[in-house]
């Protein structure tokens, strides 16, 4: 198959072939060891012609792929435009280990401010010690949600809710701290924007900590 | 055939039916209730709470009086006012205004038989006929027949048997009479009406399949047909064979893969595609989705072969369709024509204007307007309009454009966005864009945001959602400026 | 400046792959590796945000010698100086315990330290108190201490049977994979625990046995497969004997009469029995495959005084249903710390030299030839052995790497007791924990975020860890303090001290893999290029083995050994002491807390020890949910927090041996012995309840369902 006119072996998805000769593509709900969720489209590429989401898309059924036509780039700027539009202000990129992935697709497709009419939300969960949950810049890719039930089947999180209703909720809708969770933190680690996030690691430092005293 | 289903299913396939059970005892669901059923089924609570939520039917707390019709042809009636309870459709629109529960489907209303809707004896001969042909030789008969899907999607049903077949066992079957799209009843009309035959090819199907567990999934709301339907399967040679799931709404559900993860006790949202159904569906089986018409299709297939469905319709498209006819006609309900029939020929026999005041909403929130001088065409799969208008599930809402058009596409918008499962970004947060776009007027900013949806969403629902918004402006783009 | 460094997590047996990032030297965050097999891309709570220890200000940063009565900072010359004089002159009765939580290259030089320059076998490390009894049937019944199966056989299995043990607080990542399994399989799952653990919610059975009765319950499962013949006969004649003796043993009693021992239905053993031998096959497995199961335990076999008998039991079953040597099945004792898999296999017990190999002249001669000199032929005292003969003067010197006994042996006042009898002490370690205090000479070891190394985890599988920060203070690894201190003692009794003139640790590595056959094949440069691989690997090109016994036992044939159920426990429950106390752990939690007890977040997550009790017996005592009680037992006392729960059997309390806020189970469990394995008797003993003082609950982020200990 060809990809963006290099020929290269069709092997597992688009995503993964475009990722494997170094393309940049955005990808926001897929991460690498887990299953594809389809959600964020913002993977999107222009296959023999039809538009297509690389993260679920085989690549054994493709001849030629362009991640970089007008057409899928003026569709990844919408989609990535849409997604945006539930960030409420710029985020702090050095907030989760995988946070700022947004702004850097946001970057690399030449838009700067969010342009539609925002979708703020609020919803703060600080109920863990390990870690904090912050709706705002949540753009509902889901990954934490795959992280929590696909790979560590805890299914501590969920994501309740239809249309715009629709939220990260740990059991039914209770805090974090009072629900299944077992601070795994592997959603925190699958977050692609900076709401789940890690409280700063810490030693206690309380004097007599040797002996088992504080608390 | 087996009496019982050869294949447990997880304990989490209970969870829809728990949770349905719960809230008819107590008209809502609570986090207690939802916590008790999750820890009863060994599954975690937050995935229970996560697909009880994405059931929009569901009550979370307790909810007094009746609802009302907010559909399109309830809302048509003169007087009528937003009520207080609205409801999306209530899908007796033959009917209006509509409110409070289901009722039976009332035989008047079949104003045009055929095939499907006819009486059905209760002979069984069509299941004897497929016993008498072997698996093999029924389905190719099915082949020859050339029947399609009817859920919309016109698929070949039996390449799509065929596609199961070929990944090897447990399979499942699942009989889809969600049926809930605004301005379409003529799956309750033929489960109330007609449930042997609907039944009989179900069996067929089973027959031919050999599933592993075959469901029937009812929409939640539609108790007169789920009845019935029950009735006639305790009756059935196939009695005890078939799980009974009732659903509790949501649009999405019409998507097959958000059907099976209702099944699974899953967030009813759509899955990435590929694998098909086929290929790995209800908990990873091979798995025949197909709607009640196709079933009941499949039914009159084997009774009379298929050269007999083929002497209806088209070459390419055999067989029946029932259109289900509402809004401003004088003869409103189910219309079973042979394939091809002009659509323009259905809406005057409704006894609707049939001038240049008529606009059609043809395909429901998915499909789309189209003008009376385009509606001399015959009725097929696929599009009547390039902009959205189309077969789809057979729902036919005549409108006068100047007095209704504005109303009906912002309604449809509405419900496009209202219904949106919340899955993925285009029609999460385009559908209700879209929506404002129109409503304020800012039709130029239209365009951009229904290609992203069209070509950027997960399911169908989401790429078809454009198309009551495009095609108004398409043809009447004065009404919204 | 930021860097990301690949290394493995310092907690648990199952050994994840981890990331560690830092900026400016210090830790920030710790991913998971989603390309190590072990983990698969998961962690859990304290491999995730458990690290912070490291970096504790508590953290030891200069060796101190105790100087009037009190530790005083010293050099390292001084402090290593003062080692050597003391400890040559208590050679002869001297122990030391390895540390399991060190790497493979720390025990490789502690067990060469002792048996070259100390002259004896006296080494051994906490397996005594884990694993022991586990390790005696194994090698007694099949010829080799490990783990037979791998994790990855956890979701090729069409049934687990977990016995005694908690993955979901304790192995978590290896309960995910189970609940992977459950989850995208319709694995079968058979739990036997007198509590119910979480996933016990999953079970198909769930046998919640009365404490002590083990033997009774899987005798009688052993029956239910007999009666019902779902034995494998053609795998009892090719590869087991010992079948028609202990067939008679089982014999001798009834299902019923097993069942009621142990205080279950007979129906669930039976359907526990029958899932076992043969369970339905899990979807997706090839129909040419026969559907295997696998056997898991943990401590609730082996902390008991016939916890070798439990684990003989179980190892019986196995072979009776020929549930070995195949893909998804096999046998597994989980293993508690991150190493104690490869503190083993690395020589630091005191019956055999590295790899198990014994005390033969063949097998000794390898080593004696690699180190030019004689090593000692007669077996060491093991580590209780050790503590106890403290009082006799059979023992008058230690040297303690990375352990703290204070707070993991039984009967804590007995055992400090005994340790301030030494006349000379050594503790090695990160912190001055309560073993530290009384030692004469402490000095500071570097953590794992600070050094090169191997770690060996349960699947047998060893892999590297490397430093991410620079040494704390002036912290050294374990194996290069203890070969410098062993340079400096050489020459006086003989041994030249270039065979401590390790110029790293994969030159240490490198020895380790040469003198031990399972181990031959590997290397840092295969491990640095392929990942982690499990032992046996015995050449360069050799895979590695995911599973053991597909053709033979080590021993040849597998040996199947009566066992018949004794008393339940050296001590039960009478009316001064009406209750049962369980020991075991807690998720937040690391076994004693001497480390988990430094990070904030843990700590806030659970900051006093819980004590969970049937809401029978609290009614009786007029105890409620939070309140404060006082734990007796004839040993000691200790108080704790009330969590009201049905997860126990009316007649038990469980409390995890964590020490908070200066309250420990160890007070109160009995130092009793398993004869053969010397493990104590963690699991069982009698204890007395009662209200402390009313008070409210408090309002903390722990609540009752995060607390995944009941």
């Amino acid at each position: 198959m060809k990809v963006d006119g290099h020929e290269t072996e069709a092997a597992g998805t688009l995503l993964d072939v475009i990722l494997a000769l170094g393309i940049d593509l955005p990808h926001l709900c897929k991460d690498d060891n887990l299953p594809p969720i389809g959600a964020c489209r913002t993977c999107l590429v222009e296959a023999d012609g039809r538009i297509v989401a690389a993260c679920h898309t085989p690549a054994a059924a493709v001849q030629e792929v362009q991640t970089r036509s007008v057409r899928a780039i003026e569709l990844r700027q919408a989609v990535l435009r849409l997604t945006a539009r539930m960030h409420g202000r710029e985020p702090d990129v050095s907030g989760g280990p995988r946070s700022g992935e947004l702004w850097a697709a946001y970057a690399a497709h030449g838009l700067e401010r969010p342009s539609y009419p925002s979708r703020p939300r609020s919803a703060v969960d600080l109920s863990s010690p390990f870690f904090e949950f912050h709706e705002e810049p949540c753009i509902l890719c889901g990954r934490c949600v795959v992280a929590c039930q696909q790979l560590q089947h805890i299914g501590a999180i969920g994501i309740a809710g239809t249309a715009t209703s629709a939220r990260v909720t740990a059991g039914a809708a209770v805090a974090f701290a009072e629900s299944a969770c077992t601070a795994c933190g592997s959603c925190v680690a699958a977050c692609p924007t900076h709401a789940l996030r890690p409280k700063p690691l810490r030693a206690t430092h309380r004097p007599g900590d040797a002996r088992g005293e504080e608390g | 055939m087996s009496n019982a289903p050869a294949f447990a299913l997880p304990r989490r396939a209970r969870l829809l039916p728990l949770l349905v059970e719960r809230h008819r005892e107590h008209g809502f669901l609570d986090r207690g209730s939802v916590e008790h059923i999750a820890r009863q089924l060994g599954m975690p609570v937050a995935e229970a709470w996560e697909a009880a939520a994405s059931m929009t039917e569901f009550h979370f707390e307790p909810v007094r009086g009746e609802r009302s019709c907010a559909g399109l042809a309830c809302s048509l009636r003169p007087g009528w006012r937003e009520p207080t309870l609205p409801a999306g459709c209530l899908f007796r629109c033959y009917e209006p205004p509509a409110s409070g529960d289901e009722r039976p489907f009332p035989l008047e209303m079949v104003r045009r038989s055929g095939p499907l809707l006819a009486p059905c004896d209760q002979t069984w001969a069509g299941l004897e006929r497929a016993r008498n042909l072997g698996p093999a030789v029924a389905l190719e008969e099915l082949e020859r027949s050339g029947l399609r899907g009817r859920g919309g999607a016109f698929f070949p049903t039996a390449a799509k048997w065929r596609a199961a077949l070929s990944r090897g066992r447990p399979l499942a079957l699942v009989l889809n009479a969600e049926e809930g799209e605004p301005g379409v009843f003529k799956d309750r009309a033929l489960l109330c009406l007609r449930p042997e035959r609907v039944l009989e090819g179900l069996g067929i199907a089973m027959q031919v399949l050999q599933p592993a567990v075959t469901i029937a999934f009812i929409n939640g709301a539609a108790e007169p047909a789920a009845a019935a339907f029950e009735r006639a399967l305790a009756a059935s040679p196939i009695a005890g064979d078939v799980l009974v799931y009732r659903g509790a709404g949501g649009y999405v559900l019409g998507e097959e893969t958000a059907l099976l993860n209702a099944i699974e006790g899953r967030r009813a949202v759509p899955r990435p595609r590929p694998p098909l159904p086929v290929e790995a569906g209800l908990f990873g089986m091979p798995t025949v989705v197909n709607n009640v018409e196709t079933m009941a299709a499949v039914s009159f297939i084997i009774r009379e072969g298929a050269a007999a469905f083929r002497e209806l319709g088209t070459a390419h498209a055999p067989g029946t369709r029932i259109l289900s006819v509402s809004g401003r006609v004088s003869r409103p309900g189910v219309y079973e024509v042979p394939m091809g029939t002009l659509l323009s020929d259905v809406v005057v026999e409704a006894g609707g204007a049939g001038d240049s005041s008529t606009a059609l909403l043809c395909g429901g929130p998915s499909g789309g307007f189209l003008p009376w001088d385009l509606a001399a065409t015959p009725i097929l799969p696929g599009r009547y309009h390039p902009t959205g208008a189309m077969l789809g599930a057979g729902g036919v809402v005549v409108l006068d454009w100047s007095s209704d058009i504005r109303r009906a596409a912002l309604t449809m918008a509405a419900y496009n966005a209202e219904q949106s499962c919340g899955k993925c970004t285009p029609c999460r947060e385009g559908a209700p864009l879209l929506l404002e776009l129109l409503g304020s007027g800012r039709t130029a900013e239209v365009d951009e945001l229904a290609d992203v949806l069209q070509h950027a969403s997960l399911c169908g629902l989401g790429q078809m959602a454009p198309g009551p918004v495009r095609s108004a402006l398409e043809f009447w783009s004065g009404v919204f400026v | 400046m930021e860097k990301k460094v690949r290394s493995t997590c310092p907690f648990c047996g199952v050994g994840c792959g981890i990331v560690l990032h830092t900026r400016d030297n210090r830790i920030t965050w710790v991913d998971d590796d989603p390309a190590n097999p072990s983990s698969r891309g998961m962690l859990c709570v304290k491999g995730r945000f458990g690290v912070p220890f490291v970096e504790h200000p508590d953290r030891l940063t200069t060796p101190l010698i105790r100087r009037e009565g009190r530790l005083q900072p010293a050099t390292w010359d001084e402090a290593l100086n003062h080692v050597a004089e003391q400890l040559l002159r208590f050679r002869g009765a001297f122990g030391s315990f390895a540390s399991a939580k060190a790497t493979n290259e720390d025990a490789f030089v502690q067990q060469k330290f002792v048996r070259l320059v100390m002259g004896t076998n006296n080494i051994d490390h906490c397996t005594r108190l884990c694993h022991s009894p586990s390790v005696e049937a194994m090698l007694e019944q099949l010829g080799s201490g490990a783990t037979s199966n791998s994790y990855t056989d956890y979701e090729d299995a069409s049934c687990l049977v977990l016995v005694g043990c908690d993955p979901g607080s304790n192995h978590p990542v290896i309960a995910s994979r189970m609940r992977s399994a459950l989850d995208n399989r319709g694995t079968r799952l058979v739990i036997v625990n007198p509590r119910r653990i979480d996933l016990a919610e999953r079970a198909d059975v769930f046998l919640q046995p009365l404490p002590g009765t083990d033997v009774a319950l899987f005798n009688g499962l052993a029956r239910c497969i007999l009666d019902e013949g779902l034995e494998d006969r053609e795998f009892i004649q090719q590869r087991t004997e010992g079948f028609a003796a202990w067939r008679a043993a089982v014999e001798e009693h009834t299902v019923e009469e097993y069942a009621g021992a142990a205080g279950v239905d007979p129906e669930a053993l039976r359907q526990a029995a029958r899932l076992y031998a043969r369970p339905p096959a899990r979807r997706g497995l090839p129909a040419s495959e026969r559907p295997g199961s696998c056997l898991v335990w943990g401590m609730g076999i082996t902390q008991h005084s016939h916890g070798t008998d439990n684990a003989r039991s179980l190892i019986n079953l196995a072979l009776l249903a020929g549930q070995l040597g195949r893909p998804g099945c096999g046998i597994s004792p989980l293993r508690g710390q991150n190493n104690v898999q490869g503190c083993g296999d690395a020589g630091c017990i005191p019956d055999s030299l590295p790899g198990y190999q014994p005390y033969t002249d063949d097998a000794a001669a390898l080593f004696e030839e690699t180190w030019g000199a004689g090593i000692p032929r007669k077996p060491g005292m093991k580590a209780t052995d050790m503590v106890e003969r403290i009082a006799s003067g059979e023992i008058r010197a230690m040297y303690i790497v990375g352990e703290n006994p204070l707070l993991s042996e039984p009967n804590l006042a007995h055992a400090a007791s005994l340790f301030r009898q030494l006349e000379f002490l050594v503790v090695q370690d990160l912190f001055l924990h309560e073993t530290a205090e009384l030692a004469h000479v402490v000095l500071p070891a570097c953590s794992f975020a600070e050094k090169d190394g191997t770690f060996t985890n349960s699947e047998r599988r060893v892999q590297r860890i490397r430093p991410a920060i620079p040494r704390i203070g002036q912290s050294r690894p374990d194996w290069e303090i203890i070969a410098d201190l062993a340079r400096r003692m050489a020459p006086r009794v003989g041994i030249d001290p270039r065979q401590f003139a390790y110029g790293s640790a994969e030159e240490v590595f490198a020895e380790l893999a040469r003198l031990t056959p399972q181990l031959r094949g590997m290397s840092y440069e295969r491990l640095d290029r392929e990942g982690g691989i499990q032992w046996p690997c015995p050449t360069p090109d050799h895979p590695g083995t995911r599973f053991l016994y597909a053709d033979r036992f080590p021993r040849g044939l597998g040996k199947f050994v009566p066992v018949r159920q004794s008393r339940a426990a050296a001590e039960l429950p009478d009316n001064e002491f009406p209750l049962v106390l369980n020991t075991g752990r807690v998720l937040y939690h690391w076994h004693g807390g001497t480390i988990t007890r430094r990070v904030a977040a843990l700590v806030e997550q659970m900051h006093e020890v819980p004590l969970a009790i049937h809401p029978r017996d609290a009614a009786e005592l007029g105890i409620a949910e939070g309140d404060a009680v006082v734990v007796r037992s004839r040993r000691g006392r200790m108080t704790a927090s009330a969590v009201v729960t049905d997860a126990v059997r009316p007649g038990s309390v469980f409390v995890p041996f964590v020490k908070l806020q200066e309250s420990a189970a160890n007070f109160l469990t009995n130092n009793v012995y398993d004869e053969p394995s010397r493990i104590p008797e963690y699991k069982v003993c009698a204890v007395r309840v009662e209200k402390k003082r009313p008070r409210p609950r408090e309002v903390t982020g722990a609540t009752p369902t995060a607390w995944r200990g009941t």
